[in-house]
């Protein structure tokens, strides 16, 4: 075993140089883990500085049948980037540059490891954004974003990052370098870049991107709305998209997620609401006042009791700085944070918060309920502490339980983060047998000896 | 093991990854090792006996610029700074305190006379001790990476301390505006007693009586290496003496003094302890705050041979205590001077006390990114608050011959004096 390692580990030397190869037991260990709570410790990691240096790493692995695993900053939630099986983990800290900004052709071209954020400065120069928006912006990665098909407020209007990707160059399980997708966005025969997003590196290692940009929004409204019963606010979200208008993004917090942020933060939320919901509608000045106005008659219809419109900038910050901070806030209620991430058709949403109460009490659960109410995708943010074991059982079986609702309403078991390692067992509540081994046929077409991220999305 | 008491904080790490575009050390070196995250995981690790505490973590451990930048981003708000220092204490227990460092915090910094007769005879040049000497600069990061490489710099050594040259303030107003008690922290005492003449010469034209206490170190220097029984017979010091004065503010102009005195709170423990803490505590204010609070500003003409000054915000005051309107409201508002923005303002330089000597590689390719950005800023002065942090920038400067003068935000205050325009 010792030896095998170490011949890994020299072979992986002569194609990093030193410097670039970590294996010692401490180093094995800071990379066992992601932002979920998975765990699983590679053989070695590996920080290349060239697609040619990852072509020959993968060319290795295969012919040595050890897993390759891709990770940008291991902000995933779903144990995607976790070497279950040990492994070559890939890091991606040495290859962060921006290649290229085109605004006649509205792309940008980037190395695998570019935060999202930094590609979103960048554009912000040019009048330009990039739509997906997760939460981890601020240090997920692009090829991270594009691996597990992140989302984020923005998806309801702009859709998700397949949406968003042009084209990809990845290096396959044989070492090849593939380029799918480019410049222009059509292209005849399959959409193997379709494929690729979401695929959680099970298919490949992508080495760039070619994404497109859109021009910043030329005005912006935005709103916090009080209910004080979770059904209306549940039900204003179905009657706002029923009724035509796709808001930029249409939040929804629980009173728990408020009272917690007021708290830490020192935002001015209304405490005694059962939930809000934050709307912002985007596009030429002039169309907005009418959104705004006919959003506002569909809330009060459905029973809300205060609106708020943010008048300026500040105002407006002030408003996102709850929701943005929510989570972090939740954090400091107890050690331990699960996300849960599952999607239900928007006209199910009542039922599935009623519901998903239910099985907290039963379980005994403490939780507080965030929504990408917009596009039916809710995040029930479950607190406990991991090391109480007999706490830490309920939560898993809570989390299992929800996800067979999600599914049985008609919606999926995860919106944005991924199926990863934590959800390949619900993958069964979700697809019947001939659906899993249809997808499995293609991950052989691609790599046959299941070298990349093996372990994953399949139960 | 002791270690435990940090367990509730890095358990709580939810391994969100937010640190990294903050930490300076993730940022030159791209490893999990050098950032919050990482750490948090080490020492959990340690704890749960699934690492063992060996000569592999040092580096982990010890490479932390405590800059505490982390906690900016963090979402249960845990200050690794807390955790390192504890981590390096239970290290030093394990592996044994280095001799000189035993020295330097058990005796000489114990012992400020002594330590004042020292570096006189530095500042001569007699050779006898100097070597010695070296060491102990090298280990304070006092002077920054010249004492290491050039003996010769020595002679740079300031003959006189500020407690020395007290008697050189020229009297202030009459109109007394309050009492202050003023902290002179070593490495303005001994280092650079100018910036604490400037200090104390603008607070005294601002109508502050002042009195200089006799303080020891703050114990600062000793928390970073880990040393935390020192840490608390400095703290226990202080404490009295601060108890002492009856002064509505104590001063210092050293960010890193300031924040640490504000922690005096995790290091003592007298009896009915909250309020005879609070009371201490609650006075102490940086220099750079109690002028932006206090000051009456006045609108200025512009003028065309206005200079451009910047102001890098020391990680103790930016991040330790979320302190940043001060400087830029006193300094926008001082006449000749046209204040703009610092890219990554708040980013450590990399001097960290004595890091930059200790870390040398690291520490340059931080200070390399911060003087990126201060030449970007087309600033003539790069102000700011920490004597640590102005010889690392110094140096920096000195280096790479950037066309700006580095000062302390008293000495710029001092010299645009806004008393007798």
């Amino acid at each position: 075993m010792r030896m095998a390692n170490m011949g890994l580990v020299k072979q992986c030397r002569k194609i990093c140089g030193k410097k670039n190869v970590l294996h010692r037991p401490i180093d094995l260990l800071l990379y066992e883990y992601d932002a979920s709570m998975e765990k699983g410790r590679p053989d070695v990691i590996v920080f290349p500085e060239n697609t040619a240096q990852i072509q020959e790493i993968v060319r290795m692995a295969s012919g040595m049948g050890v897993p390759v695993i891709a990770r940008g900053s291991a902000t995933n939630l779903c144990g995607g980037t976790v070497a279950f099986s040990g492994g070559i983990i890939i890091e991606f800290s040495r290859m962060k540059n921006i290649l290229e900004i085109n605004v006649e052709d509205q792309l940008a071209i980037v190395e695998p490891g570019v935060y999202n954020l930094d590609l979103q400065n960048a554009l912000a120069k040019y009048g330009y954004t990039f739509a997906p928006d997760p939460a981890s912006q601020k240090v997920s990665t692009l090829a991270g974003n594009a691996a597990m098909n992140a989302g984020g407020p923005h998806c309801l209007k702009y859709g998700v990052t397949v949406n968003h990707v042009l084209g990809l160059e990845m290096v396959l399980p044989n070492g090849e370098l593939l380029t799918i997708g480019g410049r222009v966005s059509t292209a005849p025969g399959y959409d193997l870049t379709g494929i690729m997003n979401g695929s959680e590196g099970t298919f490949g290692v992508i080495t760039k991107l070619y994404l497109k940009i859109i021009p910043i929004p030329e005005s912006l409204k935005t709103m916090l709305i009080s209910f004080t019963e979770i059904e209306h606010a549940a039900n204003s979200v179905s009657s706002i998209i029923a009724r035509g208008i796709i808001p930029a993004t249409l939040e929804y917090m629980d009173n728990l997620c408020i009272r917690t942020v007021v708290k830490s933060l020192k935002v001015d939320y209304p405490v005694d609401a059962a939930a809000v919901l934050i709307i912002e509608v985007d596009g030429p000045a002039f169309t907005l006042d009418e959104q705004v106005k006919e959003i506002e008659s569909i809330c009060k219809e459905n029973g809300a009791t205060d609106i708020r419109l943010a008048t300026d900038d500040n105002e407006r910050n002030t408003l996102w700085t709850g929701r943005r901070g929510a989570l972090g806030a939740m954090t400091r209620l107890k050690p331990s944070i699960v996300v849960f991430d599952g999607t239900v058709p928007r006209n199910r949403l009542p039922e599935a918060l009623q519901r998903i109460d239910e099985i907290s009490k039963k379980f005994n659960l403490q939780y507080g309920t965030l929504l990408h109410a917009g596009d039916g995708n809710i995040h029930p943010i479950i607190v406990y502490d991991e090391r109480n074991s007999e706490e830490t059982n309920r939560v898993n079986i809570g989390c299992q339980e929800i996800m067979k609702l999600c599914v049985e309403l008609g919606g999926t078991i995860t919106g944005e983060h991924g199926v990863g390692r934590e959800k390949i067992q619900a993958m069964k509540y979700l697809f019947n047998p001939e659906d899993l081994h249809a997808m499995k046929k293609l991950k052989t077409v691609f790599d046959p000896g299941n070298i990349c991220n093996p372990g994953k999305i399949f139960p | 093991m002791e270690l435990d008491n940090v367990y509730d904080k890095v358990i709580s790490c939810s391994k969100c990854g937010f640190c990294q575009p903050t930490c300076p050390t993730y940022l030159v070196s791209g490893l999990e090792h050098e950032v919050a995250r990482g750490r948090h995981q080490l020492v959990r690790s340690i704890i749960e006996e699934k690492l063992p505490m060996n000569k592999d973590v040092k580096n982990t451990i010890f490479q932390c610029l405590m800059c505490n930048a982390c906690y900016t981003n963090c979402f249960p708000k845990i200050k690794t700074d807390q955790v390192i220092a504890r981590a390096r204490y239970e290290y030093i227990k394990r592996f044994g305190q280095p001799q000189l460092q035993r020295y330097i915090f058990k005796y000489l910094l114990r012992h400020p006379d002594t330590l004042g007769r020292f570096l006189k005879m530095a500042s001569v040049g007699k050779r006898s001790g100097i070597s010695g000497l070296v060491q102990v600069l090298r280990i304070l990061g006092w002077f920054g990476k010249n004492i290491a490489n050039a003996e010769k710099l020595l002679d740079k050594i300031p003959f006189k301390s500020l407690r020395e040259r007290a008697d050189e303030i020229s009297p202030g107003q009459k109109t007394v505006r309050g009492k202050v008690a003023y902290f002179a922290g070593c490495g303005i005492n001994f280092a650079n007693p100018d910036i604490g003449l400037a200090t104390l010469q603008v607070l005294k034209q601002r109508g502050f009586q002042v009195e200089i206490l006799p303080n020891y170190c703050c114990g600062l220097p000793a928390y970073a290496y880990g040393d935390l029984d020192s840490v608390k017979w400095f703290a226990e010091q202080n404490f009295a003496i601060l108890e002492q004065t009856d002064a509505d503010f104590i001063v210092t102009d050293c960010g890193s003094c300031t924040s640490f005195l504000k922690e005096y709170h995790r290091f003592v423990n007298p009896p009915d302890k909250g309020d005879r803490i609070e009371r201490v505590l609650n006075r102490v204010i940086d220099f750079t705050h109690l002028l932006a609070d206090t000051e009456e500003f006045a609108e200025y003409k512009t003028n065309d041979d206005k200079q451009k000054i910047t102001f890098h915000d020391p990680c103790h005051l930016a991040h330790h205590l979320n302190e940043k309107q001060s400087s830029r409201k006193v300094l926008s508002n001082l006449p000749g001077l046209d204040f703009v923005e610092l890219n990554e303002s708040d980013f450590c330089c990399g001097g960290a006390g004595s890091y930059n000597i200790a870390h040398y590689d690291i520490s340059r390719k931080i200070l390399e990114r911060k003087l990126n950005n201060v030449e970007s800023s087309g600033a003539d002065i790069l102000a700011t608050a920490c004597p640590a942090c102005i010889i690392q920038l110094a140096w920096g400067v000195r280096n790479t011959r950037l066309p700006v003068v580095v000062k302390h935000i008293s000495q710029v205050v001092l010299e645009k004096s806004i008393q007798g325009k």
